[in-house]
């Protein structure tokens, strides 16, 4: 697990978009100094931290992609995500649990819009610090000649979120502090994993979102 | 000022979504004027009843607030505040609505199902429900069917609300309800569900007696049931 001091910055505009301003919309000033005060002290409770590793893929046939320690994925949009991919980044990370720990305690206390403007920033962090991963994954690549597939978390497309069990596994006891839950779900909850396809220029052009009827899924690229 | 202009501008504050008169509103220049609970405050010592108070004044104000929202004037931030400046009032009017006769319209118990952790639209309709006048219990995030069964139980509520973000947790809705009908309390208690991947089809599948989209939609599904 590598513990990141690097600092993320998120910005008001990205809280309002994300929290579903339009973008000629300004918030109300009481919002607006909310989200500029849990901004402030979203900060010192922002920690951090992930975890990945590179495995070799053996084998894709029909729905399945087999790895070199015989781990398998099972999800027929992950083998046609990996059939032209030589390894596989398998990667978690995390911004820590004392963000959310906050957010529950305000919406305890009944500040519920509070506790929402502080799990925005949070998500907010979590997604900047999920592509800043990716592109160290990317760049590791670019090292070797090679470029990167779409980023796929268990849970994605036809990819069943009981998965995550073997994503854990192959990360076994470097997991960035990561627990899963019964139901897969992962603790700190401002967490994420997956996999990235790593291999020749041919496996960046996979997007399943381009023939998905789902037109309404949030995970939509 | 009247009472006719406390009661205004207890409405006018719940629009703005301004608790104390620390608070910044929709408009600029709302820090120092009083907020809905110096308001509140305002109200009951210029001997204003409290059914007043809170039909004309705090409801009166969220009905306007969710006009805007579903015309999209409002966002999800602004009916927030809004809900918590009626949570502020209710919980100073507490104390006073046993002497002024007024019940709750109901007891709603909220939880989020089994295996999911996520609950901010949980808490959203929790607050929302309070701001309209009912009771809330949140039994909170990952709840087994049997502890809400037992929750139901004891505390005997009108209502049942479940919550689920994802796919792969939302057939602990299901399960819920199973668990309600195996244990005889089903038929006393509506089932109302929501969160991101339930539908209304969803809904009627697995035997539940009412769905919302979002908070407003889950407040108008209690309401109308409720009515009967």
């Amino acid at each position: 697990m590598i513990t990141l001091e690097k600092q993320f910055t998120v910005t008001p505009e990205q809280v309002c978009c994300e929290m579903g301003y339009a973008a000629d919309s300004a918030p109300a000033p009481r919002v607006a100094a909310l989200i500029k005060e849990h901004l402030d002290g979203a900060q010192p409770l922002i920690k951090p931290s992930y975890s990945y590793l590179l495995r070799r893929i053996e084998l894709v046939f029909g729905a399945s992609v087999l790895l070199e320690d015989g781990a398998v994925f099972h999800s027929r949009t992950i083998a046609r995500l990996l059939e032209r991919a030589d390894e596989v980044a398998v990667f978690a990370l995390t911004i820590g649990g004392e963000l959310e720990d906050e957010a529950a305690r305000l919406a305890r206390e009944g500040f519920v819009l509070q506790a929402t403007v502080l799990e925005t920033i949070g998500s907010l962090y979590t997604q900047q610090l999920t592509d800043w991963v990716e592109t160290r994954i990317e760049d590791l690549a670019h090292v070797r000649g090679q470029t990167i597939s779409r980023r796929f978390s268990p849970g994605y497309c036809d990819w069943d979120v009981s998965q995550q069990k073997t994503v854990f596994h192959l990360l076994r006891d470097d997991c960035a502090g990561i627990s899963l839950t019964d139901s897969c779900l992962m603790i700190p909850r401002k967490s994420m994993s997956g996999i990235i396809g790593i291999g020749d220029s041919g496996i960046t052009d996979y997007n399943p979102c381009r023939t998905c009827e789902k037109h309404d899924c949030v995970g939509r690229r | 000022m009247t009472q006719e202009d406390i009661i205004n501008l207890i409405k006018e504050n719940v629009i703005q979504g301004r608790v104390t008169q620390d608070d910044e509103g929709l408009d600029e220049g709302m820090v120092g004027k009083p907020g809905v609970t110096e308001l509140i405050d305002e109200a009951l010592a210029a001997g204003i009843e409290v059914k007043d108070i809170i039909a004309k004044g705090l409801s009166a104000g969220m009905e306007i607030v969710g006009d805007k929202f579903s015309s999209g004037e409002f966002f999800i931030p602004d009916m927030l505040a809004s809900a918590e400046a009626v949570g502020a009032a209710m919980e100073k009017l507490e104390p006073h609505l046993a002497k002024s006769g007024i019940k709750a319209k109901g007891k709603i118990l909220i939880a989020t199902v089994k295996g999911d952790l996520h609950d901010i639209g949980k808490n959203i309709v929790s607050i929302l429900l309070r701001g309209a006048g009912y009771t809330v219990k949140d039994l909170g995030n990952d709840i087994e069917p049997q502890t809400i069964v037992a929750a139901v139980r004891e505390e005997k509520p009108q209502f049942l609300g479940l919550s689920a973000l994802l796919t792969s947790t939302m057939t602990s809705m299901q399960d819920t309800i199973e668990a309600l009908k195996e244990s005889g309390l089903r038929d006393g208690v509506k089932v109302i569900i929501g969160g991101a991947p339930v539908s209304e089809e969803f809904a009627k599948s697995i035997g539940a007696d009412g769905y919302g989209s979002d908070g407003f939609q889950a407040v108008e599904t209690v309401e109308s049931l409720a009515a009967g």
